[in-house]
């Protein structure tokens, strides 16, 4: 019997932990965006895995950076080959550790962000973007409309001008279903988030304070 | 030990050196006027207790404020009579879900039947009416709740 | 009717101002209040500029809501119309966001008010056509093709 889901409901550390604690043998599918990545685990360590085209350590770095994504266990399922060595707990968290500090370009640790704001129930996706409408992060590969958000938060300051305000702390728009929230990170960057269902904004304003350390 | 019901007041300007504020800082500062509480600020900035406890504290090392009083401040508390009354009308909508989709708000807001403040009942009704997914059920809904908020400010 | 349900708004603590305007950008009703005419004028027209990028998207806009420190922004968006709240206490955004999809009902209901909707009926999208624009928003305009 397989455990299905979503890494939107259980993140991928706490599936490999799980997997590790109770010493199982078993495979661990995620499909994101039509891409297959395959974790391998034997009584209780990972020894395998696959992102294409990256197998082992790198693939299973590289799969720690999904936030999003359907998954499958199947247990008894032994591994086609063993390409990882390390204990499971130094892998987790040299993996952890890799995420979370490679940023070459920005003070912002986005991935610790991402981490905190999944933490929040209703969020659909988390994204990242510079006034030239650049996407510098993004919680899963959508298609989104970067000139449109950009419009609406020139509005927006616009209308803060017009009331002698600085610019919004956030704007908040209701477009019938999906909510979009767009917080201005600093001078250059856009925090935009996608929620499902309406949530009291000053929890995700406190989040964001707490992980990057910033007065919005 | 900065508490909710506390109120505090400007320290008169005196000569020195610049303070640099943070935004954050800045907002409560304008909010200090001896009149509100930490509370009152905290949801007047959209921020949590805790938060605005470090930002008060912050600016009361600084030396630009200081406490003044505290404040008495007795919580009013929905009675199980409203409680029922929304319940019912909410029923009348959506059927006896009803009953478990206010437990689930209640926990949502970290809040229990019996401590349901009147100061809260609007984000209440708020989250409540957002489940009804009938546009006119929900309006009529809404209409009848704002009738009973009026009610129990009174 | 609407002068009752504008009230209402009003009344509710900490509101600066009130304004219903149409798609048009031609007010039904508004408080008076200390943020001047002018302003609530220009403010109206850069939410039915979002409104109408919005709708070139097939995207409707129900709400708009800002914050600042000590103020904060709503705009309730129906057929044809909105309504404009801009109050200091944040604390009264859910009493207010209720109270605005009941009046907007309540508007709906009023003839005189549906008589005047009627007449100020006008596509969203003539603000991004015509109007004073600023050289960022002809460019921002230009992308949303």
């Amino acid at each position: 019997m397989a455990l299905v889901g979503n890494l939107k409901d259980i993140k991928l550390p706490t599936l490999v932990q799980i997997n590790c604690m109770e010493r199982n043998t078993a495979k661990l599918t995620i499909e994101h965006m039509g891409r297959f990545g395959f974790i391998y685990f034997h009584e209780g360590q990972v020894v395998h895995a696959e992102y294409d085209p990256l197998i082992g350590e790198e693939a299973f770095f590289k799969l720690l950076e999904l936030y999003s994504g359907n998954f499958k266990v199947e247990t008894e399922v032994r591994a086609p080959a063993i390409t990882i060595k390390k204990n499971w707990n130094n892998l987790l968290l040299e993996g952890l550790h890799k995420r979370d500090s490679c940023l070459p370009d920005s003070k912002f640790n986005y991935n610790k962000l991402m981490d905190a704001l999944f933490n929040v129930k209703g969020l659909e996706q988390v994204l990242i973007i510079d006034q030239s409408g650049n996407i510098v992060g993004q919680s899963e590969k959508q298609e989104v409309d970067v000139n449109l958000i950009l419009f609406h938060w020139y509005e927006a300051q616009k209308i803060s001008q017009e009331l002698a305000e600085p610019n919004p702390r956030y704007l908040l728009l209701n477009q019938g279903g999906r909510h979009q929230f767009l917080i201005q990170l600093d001078k250059n960057l856009l925090l935009v988030i996608y929620l499902v269902r309406k949530i009291q904004p000053e929890l995700i304003l406190s989040v964001i304070r707490e992980t990057l350390k910033i007065a919005i | 030990m900065v508490n909710e019901n506390m109120v505090f007041k400007l320290a008169p300007t005196g000569v020195g050196s610049e303070i640099s504020l943070s935004s954050l800082e800045w907002g409560v500062i304008t909010q200090i006027d001896g009149v509100k509480t930490v509370k009152e600020i905290a949801g007047n900035l959209a921020l949590t207790l805790e938060e605005t406890y470090q930002i008060i504290a912050s600016l009361r090392k600084k030396g630009l404020i200081f406490f003044d009083h505290q404040v008495d401040v007795k919580v009013e508390y929905v009675n199980e009579k409203v409680l029922k009354k929304i319940t019912d009308r909410l029923m009348r909508y959506i059927g006896p879900v009803a009953q478990y989709l206010i437990n689930d708000v209640l926990t949502e807001l970290n809040l229990t039947a019996d401590k349901l403040s009147k100061d809260r009942l609007p984000e209440f009704i708020e989250l409540l009416s957002d489940e009804i997914s009938d546009e006119n059920k929900k309006i009529k809904f809404q209409r009848e709740m704002l009738n009973l908020i009026k009610e129990v400010k009174k | 009717m609407s002068e009752k349900l504008i009230e209402e708004i009003r009344q509710i603590e900490s509101v600066e101002a009130v304004a219903i305007i149409s798609f048009k950008g031609n007010v039904w009703q508004q408080t008076e209040t200390g943020i001047p005419r002018e302003t609530i004028h220009h403010i109206a027209s850069y939410l039915l500029k979002m409104a109408a990028a919005n709708e070139k998207k097939q995207q409707k806009l129900i709400l708009a809501e800002l914050l600042w420190l000590n103020r904060s922004l709503l705009a309730r968006f129906s057929n044809g119309f909105f309504i404009l709240v801009i109050f200091r206490n944040h604390e009264v955004v859910s009493l207010l966001r209720i109270t605005l999809n009941v009046t907007v009902a309540g508007l709906l209901e009023e003839k005189a008010f549906l008589k005047w909707l009627k007449k100020e009926k006008s596509a969203l999208d003539i603000h991004l056509k015509k109007g004073q624009f600023d050289e960022k928003e002809v460019r921002l305009i230009s992308k949303l093709v």
